[in-house]
């Protein structure tokens, strides 16, 4: 599966948002749930909180199967009961990876995505580490592939980005 | 009579048959999928017996089989009981907290009267759960079986040939 990191800490991430803005914090419940928990549900809930905590007014967190399949990120702007939320939001938080993200930008285009998600290759989830590693790294990262993986803190701590969820 | 089944080689666990299914049925889903040894996941839903316990079983028959063959709880007559959850061999019945009563799925019924097919079938982005008769299903899986078989002899007779020069 995918592998992704984020190019932004949460202070980055407040830094992007207004609080007037009407937040919707979207997630795929795949490949990012894998990537150290940066996705899924409880990821999801835990951004939610914290944003909330910090006076953001989060309206809605929308859980999709994959956000790399177009038809149902269009899915969720053409029908109820999202179909409406999506509306009122001003601001989506992506905790997807950079296709999701791509499709989110195509698909509402009011809307402000904010650039969460930073793709770094492809990875296996491994059940002797109970973590999913990076094996096959994109060539732009200059990262070298290695048969038993990488960890993904590993990868983050190289690129200067983070690992896991906000 | 036309059923829900799944591949499950397909199934990724993305879980969008149970969003799909909490967005058409009001926030409850009625399907699951259960992740076995961290990585492999498995969809559960109902199957529609034919003979359904939870038919046989609910003491104020609120279950009934509509024309499209599915089971179905009528919610205006179920007493919560919990009864069918208890037989189901699935343990697909689930106890909606809000409303005090049991829900399960009921293949989309309204979907299927306006010629849609279920929405967890719809939103599968793998095409890993199908909708249509066992029979249908079944023969897609044997012509498969049989192409693999066709290949198999096909070169087993290269080697015979070989063999007896």
């Amino acid at each position: 599966m995918i592998v992704t990191l984020r190019k932004l800490s949460y202070e980055d991430l407040k830094k992007k948002l207004k609080k007037e803005d009407k937040i919707v914090i979207w997630s795929c419940n795949n490949c990012v749930k894998f990537c150290n928990g940066l996705g899924g549900r409880e990821a999801m809930a835990r951004l939610k909180e914290k944003l909330e905590k910090d006076g953001f007014n989060v309206i809605h967190t929308e859980l999709i199967g994959l956000s790399c399949v177009l038809d149902l990120v269009h899915l969720r702007a053409l029908e109820e009961p999202t179909k409406t939320i999506f509306e009122e939001a001003t601001v989506i938080i992506p905790l997807a990876c950079e296709d999701g993200y791509e499709n989110l930008k195509h698909v509402f285009k009011d809307k402000r995505i904010i650039d969460v998600p930073l793709t770094v290759g492809l990875g296996v989830f491994s059940t002797e580490f109970g973590a999913l590693r990076l094996t096959v790294p994109f060539e732009d990262t200059g990262i070298e592939a290695k048969v038993e993986g990488i960890p993904l803190e590993e990868v983050a701590k190289k690129l200067g980005v983070y690992a896991g969820p906000f | 009579m036309k059923k829900v089944y799944l591949v499950p080689n397909r199934c990724l666990g993305c879980e969008e048959c149970i969003e799909a299914c909490a967005k058409e049925h009001g926030g409850v889903p009625r399907n699951y999928v259960l992740w076995i040894d961290l990585v492999y996941p498995v969809q559960l839903r109902c199957s529609h017996c034919e003979n359904a316990p939870c038919m046989r079983i609910c003491p104020v028959d609120a279950i009934k089989r509509n024309e499209h063959g599915a089971v179905t709880i009528d919610e205006s007559v179920c007493i919560g009981c919990g009864y069918c959850a208890l037989v189901c061999p699935f343990g697909i019945p689930r106890f909606a907290e809000e409303a005090k009563k049991v829900v399960k799925c009921d293949m989309c019924s309204e979907r299927l009267e306006e010629g849609e097919i279920p929405v967890c079938v719809r939103n599968c982005p793998t095409m890993a759960l199908q909708f249509g008769e066992i029979e249908e299903f079944e023969n897609e899986r044997r012509k498969r079986l049989a192409k693999r078989v066709l290949e198999v002899g096909t070169y087993l007779r290269e080697i015979i040939t070989l063999q007896e020069g």
